[in-house]
């Protein structure tokens, strides 16, 4: 009975994440979503300081929960905030949350690194001891810091309590998608609901970081959209936060922000200031990265990748190569249906794909996406099959958040719903 | 009529709701999650998913932390191919592994005979040879069935990252009259096994033979001192 009760004191620690510094009790309630992605930021910044989690971890909740309570009184209007949806928040985080404690495993890699990286900051160590760990060079850290550090939070120390949080952050990025697509609330809860059950597997939360990926991915691509309509700064900055955590999940996290970056620069209507400040924020995240690792001799992204054993390979074992990556990556699409969805709805818009930005933006995504899931194969000094089999399925889900909103419009648009 | 067809329209969305939360329950296997939560305790539960001696033995693992006080990273032998289990009892303040202690999990004893898998042509694959090399010496033995020839030829391949078969030795055995199989003693450290595919090629048996390799263990029992045991799994000094 206790670890039930866990589970909810658990929501009301994230959701602290949530109600602070931005006030969440003002009209616009999307304030919700960018707490979220600027906290989880500074816990970047703080993952990398010299400080043992327990030195500071329940000094930030303090923090939060004093600023939560300041918003709260400061508003004088009309408190925005539905207690429907959040209900329907907690009731979707219980749910996921019990499967996850009960059924307890962690996937191969998590259990190869990330919960052992994670250990380390249990066991009061920081982010300089990492680099005593053998695999530390392979993958970042702060999908195993943020594990950690909720974990801190939990009563019993259980290790699944500090994985709950990538629930949460995952029933956030799908709420921020679905919450104002009809005029209908009932709509939008089954939209919501319809997502979390297309997108939900056990697997995606033992530990392994692609939903992260994915999770971010679905944060970027809702405020592209935003900033397309709205044109304002705030947006282009917090797409800009997304693709510093994305950097810093997951070794793969560094080619999905490339595309981000890319897409944003190529296709999308900016005005130079926009532009300059979108591009230096980037260029300054990516200089941070490689200062840190610098500093701390860790090399980055240790992966076995390389442009000279592309090019010693003949044609057939390049053929060969491209052929089975082309069939488990077709297979993978179809299994995973939004990869599958994605370009027959580009080919369907065909024409409009110079007219409108979003769509543009999503074609040149797209194909990026692609040419890097074939490069990340063809690049690989691996068995090909062996590569394929164990990691196809985890690469398609975690690029596939950032078709999420792209096919929720289009297929609102197609059943005239 | 107006408000009938609003009301049947709001009916249905909240019908489809319904669905759609059942699915999420049913998805997510919730009463019986539940139910196992409030059942078993979490170190309950961890033993129920990882075994206690038997596949990843986490129950075991975590026995033996509690019980001799474990604060290095012993070296744990797993006899089943599992992920690494050191996960369960890492401790992050010792650099490396302690190699004076071993803890063996699921010892198979002194030998153990393995099914090759026919891959095509002859060929037949050692699976997960680069893990069986890790734990066992050399390939001790060929067993082939309904073959009564007194010699075989074998041809010893290792498959690169380029697909390709590359041949590292050719043999021809003899058949042990005593045993009926055929010695080839070969040690898995003359090949750099790395994770590459690894392949017999039998050149004078008939299509789909079913063949057996005995592996002699690296980790012989008798030259350690068993501090616990409890059915295969050890741990050792």
């Amino acid at each position: 009975m206790f670890e039930i009760i866990q589970i909810f004191y658990m929501f009301g620690v994230f959701f602290l994440f949530c109600v602070a510094p931005l006030n969440i009790f003002k009209v616009n309630t999307d304030n919700l979503y960018f707490n979220l992605v600027i906290n989880l930021n500074l816990l970047l910044f703080f993952s990398i300081l010299p400080l043992q989690i327990s030195k500071y971890a329940i000094y930030i909740l303090i923090v939060l929960f004093f600023l939560g309570i300041r918003n709260y009184y400061s508003f004088k209007g009309k408190i925005n905030i539905d207690k429907y949806r959040i209900a329907l928040i907690i009731l979707i985080f219980f749910i996921i949350s019990v499967q996850v404690a009960s059924e307890l495993e962690l996937g191969w890699d998590a259990k190869w690194f990330w919960h052992i990286k994670s250990l380390y900051y249990t066991q009061n160590n920081t982010f300089s001891d990492l680099s005593n760990y053998v695999y530390n060079d392979f993958h970042p850290h702060l999908g195993s810091f943020l594990w950690a550090f909720f974990r801190s939070f939990s009563i019993n120390g259980h290790e699944y309590t500090g994985r709950l949080f990538y629930i949460f952050y995952y029933i956030i990025s799908i709420h921020f998608i679905s919450n104002n697509i009809f005029k209908d609330k009932v709509q939008n809860t089954i939209l919501f609901i319809f997502l979390i059950v297309l997108t939900q597997k056990y697997i995606y939360f033992s530990g392994l970081q692609e939903i992260l990926i994915f999770t971010t991915l679905i944060f970027i691509s809702k405020f592209t959209l935003i900033f397309i309509s709205k044109k304002k700064l705030i947006y282009l900055f917090l797409i800009t936060l997304c693709m510093n955590l994305l950097i810093w999940f997951k070794a793969e996290g560094i080619a999905y922000a490339m595309i981000c970056f890319l897409v944003i620069n190529l296709s999308m209507k900016l005005k130079i200031t926009f532009r300059i400040i979108f591009n230096l924020l980037f260029v300054s995240f990516i200089l941070f990265k490689s200062l840190i690792y610098n500093f701390f001799q860790i090399k980055i992204n240790d992966q076995p990748y390389y442009l000279e054993y592309l090019l010693n390979l003949d044609l057939e074992t390049i053929i060969y190569k491209f052929y089975n990556i082309l069939i488990y990556l077709s297979y993978n699409n179809l299994k995973n249906i939004i990869l599958f969805l994605v370009p027959i709805i580009i080919v369907l818009n065909y024409k409009k794909i110079f007219k409108e930005e979003y769509l543009r933006l999503i074609f040149i995504f797209f194909t990026l996406n692609i040419i890097f899931i074939f490069s990340a194969y063809m690049f690989r000094e691996m068995e090909v099959v062996f590569a394929l089999k164990t990691t196809i399925d985890r690469i398609v889900f975690s690029s596939s958040g950032f078709y999420l909103v792209f096919l929720i419009i289009h297929a609102k648009k197609y059943l005239k719903i | 009529m107006k408000k009938i067809i609003f009301q049947n329209k709001k009916m249905i969305s909240f019908f489809i709701l319904f669905i759609f939360t059942i699915m999420l329950f049913l998805k997510t296997n919730f009463l019986k999650n539940l139910m196992n939560i409030l059942q078993f305790n979490e170190s309950e539960r961890i033993q129920k998913i990882y075994g206690y001696c038997g596949g990843e033995s986490i129950g075991y693992l975590k026995y033996l932390k509690k019980k001799y006080k474990i604060n290095t990273n012993p070296k744990i032998l797993n006899y089943e191919h599992f992920a690494p289990v050191n996960w369960s009892i890492y401790e992050t303040s010792e650099k490396n592994n302690n190699e004076n202690q071993f803890i063996i999990l699921n010892y198979p004893g002194k030998e153990i005979n393995i099914e090759l898998n026919y891959y095509k042509d002859n060929f037949y694959e050692l699976l997960d040879s680069y893990y069986y090399s890790t734990l066992f010496e050399s390939i001790k033995n060929i067993k082939i069935k309904n073959f009564m020839e007194s010699n075989v030829r074998v041809e010893l391949y290792i498959k690169n990252k380029s697909n390709e078969l590359i041949m590292q030795k050719k043999l021809q055995i003899l058949k042990d009259s005593v045993t009926h199989e055929y010695p080839i003693n070969h040690k898995f450290i003359e090949f750099k096994m790395s994770e590459k595919r690894f392949f017999l090629k039998f050149n004078n048996i008939k299509k789909n033979t079913k063949v057996f390799v005995t592996l002699k263990n690296k980790y012989d029992l008798a030259n350690y001192k068993i501090i616990d045991k409890f059915k295969n799994c050890y741990f050792v000094e």
